[in-house]
Parts: structure tokens; C-alpha cells; sequence
């Protein structure tokens, strides 16, 4: 499963966590609110309409002939409508009141002696209408209020809280963005940082932020960190490189005195003839591990500084395959120069280009039946030099390995091969990441291993 | 949700599909109570009973007042002296009988309408006097028909003398009907 990124996920919690309870306070608000004002509101209207209805009993009692009066008194002073009805009959309604407005479910309850209430859309339009029986008088009023303020009212407030529940989630992501930028931004630096040191940058370090105690923390533990690996890496390849040294002429003390014995091979006997073949061997592998290690150990001592010139690629490459056929005595694989290459110049360290050409040519001369060819060629702004081989390939999930120190594959076992150093390919790649270019393994035309190093072309020479 | 709804044109007060009952104990004033409180058990019924008075244009037209059921002659009567109300005054409509008219008695008696008046209208000038003697006999003609008299004429005396009283087209009569007054109203 894919892994989501911090960043995204912080925002997006910190978004929806706004959004959710904004609108959880906005909807109780809302809620809470208009239950409020309708619950007033018609309490008011309540009140109003018992008042209204016992002046209408008064003033029928007292002066029948003034309802008519009072009823636009209360319309006017109140701004809602009341009608009188009697025994099914209109009796008076003020100016502006329309039957219309009362249902004729109402009339009939409050016909039949019950106070009711009823909120209602009338012809688009909220209202409250309240209908009080009088049985003393025989009448049953009807009062009509209108909600539309209170409708006006409710929306107003459903948008502001909207556009509140909004505006809080817009805020709250913000919050999101900068805490996720502060948050995040550090283990980024982090990140990079240790990508840098892994590709051999090893003098990168992390600027220490004092703004932050935790992310100050955790720069300065990071850069004592790497220090410390720094140290320990050139305590490391300075021992091997020592040792290496140290080695040597002991081995060439050795190799010496074998190469004497070798010239009296025959003043021995049988099985000293085997056993000094052997001690030979040995000892020739024995020196090439010695050399490549001491190579690769002042390599990342630093102890041997890269030497860089601008070469043209196609000479360099002819003379690093005449050096290894010489170096490994073989024939020279044949060196094919694709069209239109042209004489491109690489900048590269002439001695470790040849030892990468060497150590490429001699791992398949070791593994894979020799070189098949090298062939070079021009990939966009690279120089792409194929090594070839006549093996059955490697496999496919040796192909990053390949490259580790001391790695040792399966066809060196299937051939039943186990004198490699297992530094060669090793040193071939350290060398190549020091020319700012890479080595990778994939299939040859002909069905054997293809290793391609690509070089980046400082100048393109004519064809 | 609630930006959506707040733009959306629905209703956000709720309706309800039928009335809703208050319990009786919610109603104050006494107003469910069977007869008017400080009174002695007084019930009332009240009718719309139609009246008539001067229109402004000179013509008799009908209008109502809100009365005790069954309605008393008397009184009704007495709301022609009153007057229009604010509304109809604002139309232009006035009565024609003077504001200090005083009438003793009026009733029905064997299908006569009898209006006892304690002065007489002659001091009117004559189209006033005329248009007053139409609303009585108008006004009493529809009280009857309300309380479910054929009224076959009325009668108007001053302090007991049955008076001659002008007609429209310079007639006189001492029982009136309300075809002598059909030229006078409103159509």
C-alpha cells in the first residue's frame, strides 16, 4: 500500500478537523438559535393574540359597532390581521386580512371550542396564525402574524454561519499549512540531508534552527551524528588503507620468493610443483585484493586525490581496453563506436577510467566467457560505454548488488569461481560516482550482461 | 448544508401540516369561558346587521354594524343617529338624521314598524329630511327581515302623533314601505 505523505495528511486533518467542528458549531449554534427565536416569537404572538382577543370581547360587549375599529388599531399597531368570525360567518376583519389566510381545518377546530395555533406557507408567505374561541360571545378570532422577518432573519444567520464555518476552515487549514510546514520541513532537510551523505557528499550538515528546541534537537544530534559516522569511516578506511600497505611488502616479499621457486619448478617434487601452483595463485589474488582494497580505502580516505582532465571519450576508451588486454593478457575486445558519436571529451581521471575499463573487462573475462565487445555511443547529453559480455547475464535481482564490496554472485558460484576480490565492480562504481556519472547492469544484445556507465559530455567533439 | 439551505429557497421556520391544540389552561383572560367574566352569566351573540346611510353622492346605501343577536329595532336605530364610523366617514358616507335626535321607542307591532320620535325632522331642510325618513324606514324594513318580520310598512310619530312624512317626488305618507324609497338608493 501507498503511503500517504505527512504533509498531505497533516493538512488535510487539520482542514477537515476546522471544517468539522466549525460546522458542528455553526449547525448547534444555528440550531440553538432558531429554536429560540421561533419559540419567542410565537410566545410573543401568543400573548398578543389572548390580549387581542379579550379587547375583541370588551369591545363586543361594550361596543360592538368599534370592532371594526379596534381591529385596525391592532393591525396597525401590531402589523397582523385579525378576523372575527360567528357561526360561520365573517363578522368583522381588519383592513388588510384575508380569510384565505385561515385554514378551514382551523375554523372547525376553533369553531369547536379549541385554542389552536398553526404555522403555515400561505401563497409563499410564513405565517403564525393563532385562533382563540369566545364562547361568550359566540365569536372565535383569529389573529395572523407574519414570520417574515423571522424567515429573514433565520437565513441571514444560516449564511453568516456558513460563510463563518467557512472562513474557520480556510483558517484552520492555513494552521495546517504553517504547522505542516514546520513540522514537516525539518525531517525534509533531514531527508535530503542523509540522501546527500549517502551518494558521498559527506561533508553536508544540517543548519542548526534555534527557533525550535525539538528541531534544534534533532539538527544538532543529526550533525553529530554524521560527524561522528565521518570519523569513523576515515578511522576505518585509514586502518584498511594502513593495512593494505602494510601488506604489501610482505606479499612482495612473497610474490618474489614464489616467482624464485618458480624458476627451480623442476628441482621439485610432484607435489611441491602443485602446491607451489597454488601458493602462486593465491598469492596473485591475494595481491590483486590487497591492491584494490588499498585503492578503494584511499579513495575514501580522500588520501588520493582525483586527478580530472577533459579526454576525448573514444581515445581514452581504446586506450583503457589496450591496457587491460594487456594488464589481464587477453585479445582486445573489439571497441565499436556508434554513428554519429563524433569525439565528445569527458572529464574524468585518466588512471581510474582505465582501471574502471580493466575491472569491467577483467569481471567478464573472470565471469561471462570475456567481452563480447564495448560499444560506445551517445545518449542526449551522456556518453553511454556498454560493456558486453558473452554470459548468460545476471540476474535480476543481483543487479544492484552487483556493485556492493564484497558481493559475490551466483555465477561465480555456478562456475565455481571464488577467487574474486568482490571489490572490483565495487571500485568500478565508486570511481564512476566520482566522474558525476553512474553505472548500471542490464541485458546485452547478445543475451550476456551489459554494463552501461554514463558520462556526462562536457563537449562535443565533430563527427 | 445550512449555506445551501439559507440560499435555497425552502422555508427555514417550520410549518405544520394541521393546527395545533393549546390546552385549555394556556388561555388566559377567561376567554373559554362560557359567559363574559363581571357579568351575570351574560352570554351574547352577535349578528352583522346590514343599516343604511347616506352615501356621497346623496344616495341611501346599505352598510352593517355588528349587534347583539336577535337585534333590537331600538337599537339599531340608534346607530343611525351615531353615524358612520371612521372608515365610512373617510368614503364620504354621513347620516342624515341629526346627531341630537332622540327616539323614544321602536318596535314591531302586527307587521308595522313603529318609530317614536321626541322630535320632529321637519326642521330638516326638505332632501335631508327625506333622505332621514329612508334610513328609518329602510333600516327598520332589514331589522325585520332579520328577526323574521314581514314588515308591511312603518310608522313614524313624534311623541305619540303619527306624523306625514316627505316622500321623494314631493309625496307625503304616514306609512312608508321601501318601494316609496327605491329612487333613493344606491344602485
Amino acid at each position: 500500500m501507498r503511503r500517504r505523505s505527512l504533509r498531505l495528511r497533516l493538512l488535510v486533518t487539520f482542514g477537515l478537523g476546522a471544517l468539522v467542528i466549525s460546522s458542528l458549531f455553526a449547525s448547534l449554534t444555528y440550531i440553538g438559535v432558531k429554536h429560540l427565536l421561533i419559540s419567542n416569537q410565537q410566545q410573543t404572538d401568543l400573548r398578543q393574540s389572548y390580549v387581542n382577543a379579550a379587547l375583541v370581547r370588551s369591545t363586543l360587549y361594550s361596543s360592538p359597532t368599534e370592532l371594526s375599529d379596534l381591529l385596525n388599531s391592532i393591525q396597525k399597531a401590531t402589523a397582523s390581521n385579525v378576523l372575527v368570525q360567528t357561526h360561520n360567518e365573517w363578522l368583522a376583519r381588519s383592513n388588510r386580512a384575508s380569510t384565505v389566510d385561515v385554514s378551514p381545518t382551523t375554523i372547525k377546530t376553533v369553531g369547536a371550542g379549541h385554542a389552536t395555533e398553526q404555522t403555515l406557507n400561505a401563497r409563499g408567505r410564513i405565517i403564525f396564525v393563532v385562533g382563540v374561541p369566545i364562547p361568550s360571545v359566540e365569536t372565535q378570532v383569529f389573529e395572523v402574524f407574519q414570520l417574515d422577518d423571522l424567515e429573514r432573519t433565520l437565513r441571514t444567520m444560516a449564511l453568516v454561519l456558513t460563510l463563518g464555518a467557512l472562513f474557520t476552515s480556510i483558517v484552520g487549514m492555513s494552521g495546517g499549512i504553517w504547522v505542516t510546514r514546520r513540522t514537516v520541513r525539518p525531517l525534509e532537510e533531514v531527508s535530503y540531508a542523509a540522501a546527500l551523505i549517502a551518494e558521498g557528499a559527506l561533508t553536508t550538515r544540517l543548519q542548526v534552527n534555534r527557533a525550535d528546541r525539538e528541531v534544534q534537537q534533532l539538527t544538532e544530534s543529526f550533525n553529530q551524528m554524521v560527524s561522528q559516522l565521518v570519523l569513523r569511516l576515515e578511522r576505518d578506511a585509514r586502518f584498511a588503507s594502513d593495512v593494505s600497505h602494510e601488506l604489501r611488502s610482505p606479499l612482495t616479499t612473497l610474490a618474489t620468493t614464489a616467482s624464485v621457486l618458480q624458476q627451480h619448478r623442476d628441482d621439485l617434487t610432484a607435489a611441491g610443483r602443485e602446491s607451489l601452483d597454488l601458493l602462486v595463485a593465491d598469492l596473485s589474488i591475494f595481491q590483486s585484493l590487497v591492491e584494490d582494497l588499498l585503492e578503494m580505502s584511499r579513495s575514501d580516505a580522500g588520501a588520493v586525490p582525483l586527478v580530472m582532465e577533459n579526454l576525448s571519450a573514444i581515445e581514452l576508451v581504446h586506450q583503457s581496453v589496450r591496457s587491460a588486454a594487456r594488464r589481464h593478457g587477453i585479445d582486445e575486445p573489439p571497441v565499436e563506436i556508434a554513428e554519429g558519436v563524433g569525439d565528445p571529451l569527458v572529464l574524468v581521471d585518466r588512471r581510474r577510467f582505465e582501471r574502471v575499463i580493466t575491472n569491467l573487462i577483467d569481471n567478464a573475462h573472470r565471469y561471462a566467457e570475456g567481452a563480447v565487445a564495448l560499444r560506445v555511443d551517445v545518449l542526449g547529453t551522456q556518453l553511454a560505454v556498454n560493456v558486453d559480455d558473452a554470459g548468460t547475464g545476471v540476474p535480476r535481482d543481483e543487479h544492484d548488488q552487483v556493485f556492493e564490496r564484497f558481493f559475490r554472485g551466483r555465477a561465480a558460484h555456478d562456475r565455481g569461481i571464488a577467487r574474486g576480490t568482490g571489490l572490483g565492480l565495487a571500485l568500478v562504481r565508486d570511481h564512476v560516482s566520482a566522474f558525476g556519472g553512474t553505472i548500471t547492469v542490464t541485458e546485452s544484445p547478445e543475451g550476456g550482461a551489459r554494463f552501461q556507465i554514463l558520462l556526462p559530455i562536457v563537449k562535443s567533439g565533430p563527427s | 448544508m445550512l449555506g445551501a439551505i439559507a440560499l435555497a429557497g425552502c422555508s427555514l421556520v417550520p410549518t405544520a401540516s394541521s393546527p395545533q391544540l393549546i390546552g385549555p389552561t394556556h388561555v388566559p383572560f377567561g376567554l373559554l369561558g362560557k359567559t363574559i367574566p363581571g357579568t351575570n352569566n351574560g352570554r351574547v351573540r352577535f349578528i352583522t346587521q346590514p343599516v343604511y346611510i347616506v352615501d356621497a353622492t346623496g344616495h341611501l346605501s346599505s352598510t352593517s354594524r355588528i349587534v347583539p343577536s336577535p337585534p333590537v329595532l331600538e337599537s339599531v336605530l340608534r346607530q343611525l343617529i351615531i353615524g358612520p364610523t371612521k372608515i365610512e366617514s373617510g368614503g364620504g358616507y354621513t347620516s342624515a338624521l341629526p346627531k341630537n335626535l332622540i327616539i323614544l321607542s321602536a318596535s314591531f307591532r302586527g307587521g308595522i314598524g313603529y318609530i317614536d320620535l321626541a322630535t320632529t325632522l321637519s326642521k330638516l331642510p326638505r332632501s335631508q329630511e327625506v333622505l332621514a325618513v329612508g334610513q328609518l324606514v329602510l333600516t327598520a324594513h332589514v331589522v325585520g327581515l332579520t328577526l323574521g318580520i314581514e314588515v308591511k310598512g312603518v310608522e313614524i310619530n313624534v311623541a305619540g302623533v303619527v306624523q306625514n312624512s316627505p316622500l321623494p317626488g314631493n309625496h307625503e305618507a304616514n306609512l312608508m314601505t321601501t318601494q316609496d324609497f327605491q329612487s333613493l338608493l344606491n344602485s
